[in-house]
């Protein structure tokens, strides 16, 4: 399934739900708004890179946002309630290898709901991430979170060359034997 | 039920409309003004809940799409005048 | 259901406006908002989808929350980025601080933040 394919259903559903009910008018203007779309946006219909969904690692990464979600929501109501709130700020870059543009924005978007982090820039060429920390321990306990991150993002979405790119990366930036960086 | 969201609702309220009216910075006033957005779209759906209509949700889908927009320009303005 | 997630989703955005309130970095403060603010409006939302019975209402509700998600730390990333760039914005950062260096690489000195007028600019012109 081309991404141009899972683009315009993306926009088909948005428009049924906006119109709230599904009947032969709403399907027609829809379908005819997604083309009119498709022919004015010729960079959206070149594209056409294949799809890739994998429905367990997809779970998986589902079930790890929403378990970060609430931990980053309980780590605020600590800090909050604190007298005065203790916060060591820091900002630490992460290089990313093996990021489409797609998985980098995704990897972005997760970050802003990670527990004591949030993106402040983000670059394409080569793929890195600087992350806003509040509670700063180590550089490398926070790249390994995000590496981890971009793993399970890769395992539901990337190609096998981008998987290998990222596990190629990360044994050079973070070898298994525990040796600093 | 219904009555306790209002005065949560109300309370984040005042607190944002403080960070809008004190925030010494436009980043500061930009944040009050998102989280004020927020408490709309929040009492909109409650008041939907408590009398049942929906007369007015449409409501919260253009804030959500205007308040994204609006805070996107203003990002770009903050970088520009650096203030 | 209905009325508990929005009381759950109220009761979080009251968690981001004392954060708001209460942090002393703007940065700080963009946080606060982010994590607790979306998911506490997402979850009204979907209280708001789970208690209505119109479909119409339903599909709104739905759409809205979906686009809630999504937009918020997209407009937090794009703020935290300009913030950060602001050479008035005091963005106090106590341990490491790796962007600095990276940005000392393509930084130029634009000058004072107000310029003064050109000379000449009102110099009458026909109109």
């Amino acid at each position: 399934m081309r991404s141009s394919t899972v683009f315009a259903a993306m926009l088909l559903a948005i428009w049924l739900l906006a119109w709230g009910s599904v009947t032969w008018a709403n399907v027609v203007g829809g379908v005819v708004v997604v083309v009119a779309l498709l022919v004015a946006l010729p960079d959206v219909r070149h594209r056409g890179t294949p799809v890739i969904v994998r429905p367990g690692p997809l779970i998986r990464l589902v079930a790890h946002y929403l378990r970060d979600v609430i931990a980053a929501n309980a780590q605020l109501a600590r800090e909050v309630l604190r007298p005065r709130p203790r916060l060591r700020t820091a900002i630490v870059r992460v290089p990313l290898a093996g990021c489409t543009p797609e998985v980098l924005t995704a990897v972005a978007n997760l970050v802003a709901m990670t527990p004591g982090q949030m993106p402040v820039e983000v670059e394409d060429d080569p793929p890195v991430v600087y992350v806003h920390v509040l509670q700063f321990t180590s550089a490398v306990a926070v790249r390994r979170e995000i590496w981890g991150l971009r793993d399970e993002l890769l395992a539901a979405f990337g190609t096998r060359e981008a998987i290998a790119a990222a596990a190629a990366e990360r044994a050079t930036l973070d070898p298994p034997s525990g040796a600093a960086p | 039920m219904i009555a306790a969201c209002y005065a949560l609702v109300v309370l984040a309220g005042v607190g944002f409309a403080y960070r809008l009216v004190a925030g010494p910075s436009l980043t500061d006033r930009v944040i009050g003004l998102d989280g004020l957005l927020v408490v709309g779209v929040t009492a909109i759906v409650v008041r939907a809940m408590d009398t049942g209509e929906g007369a007015f949700l449409p409501v919260a889908l253009v804030v959500t799409l205007v308040g994204f927009i609006s805070t996107a320009v203003v990002a770009r303005f903050i970088e520009g005048r650096g203030r | 259901m209905g009325p508990l997630l929005a009381l759950v989703g109220a009761g979080l955005t009251l968690l981001s406006a004392v954060g708001v309130v209460r942090f002393p970095d703007a940065l700080a403060r963009m946080h606060a908002l982010t994590k607790a603010s979306t998911v506490g409006v997402v979850l009204a939302l979907l209280g708001g989808a789970v208690t209505l019975d119109h479909p119409n209402d339903v599909t709104t509700l739905l759409l809205a929350a979906a686009l809630q998600l999504l937009t918020l730390p997209v407009a937090a990333n794009l703020m935290s980025r300009s913030t950060y760039m602001a050479r008035g914005i005091a963005s106090h950062v106590d341990e490491i601080d790796e962007l600095a260096e990276r940005h000392a690489l393509d930084d130029v000195d634009p000058g004072p933040l107000d310029e003064p007028p050109p000379p000449g600019a009102e110099a009458g012109r026909p109109g």
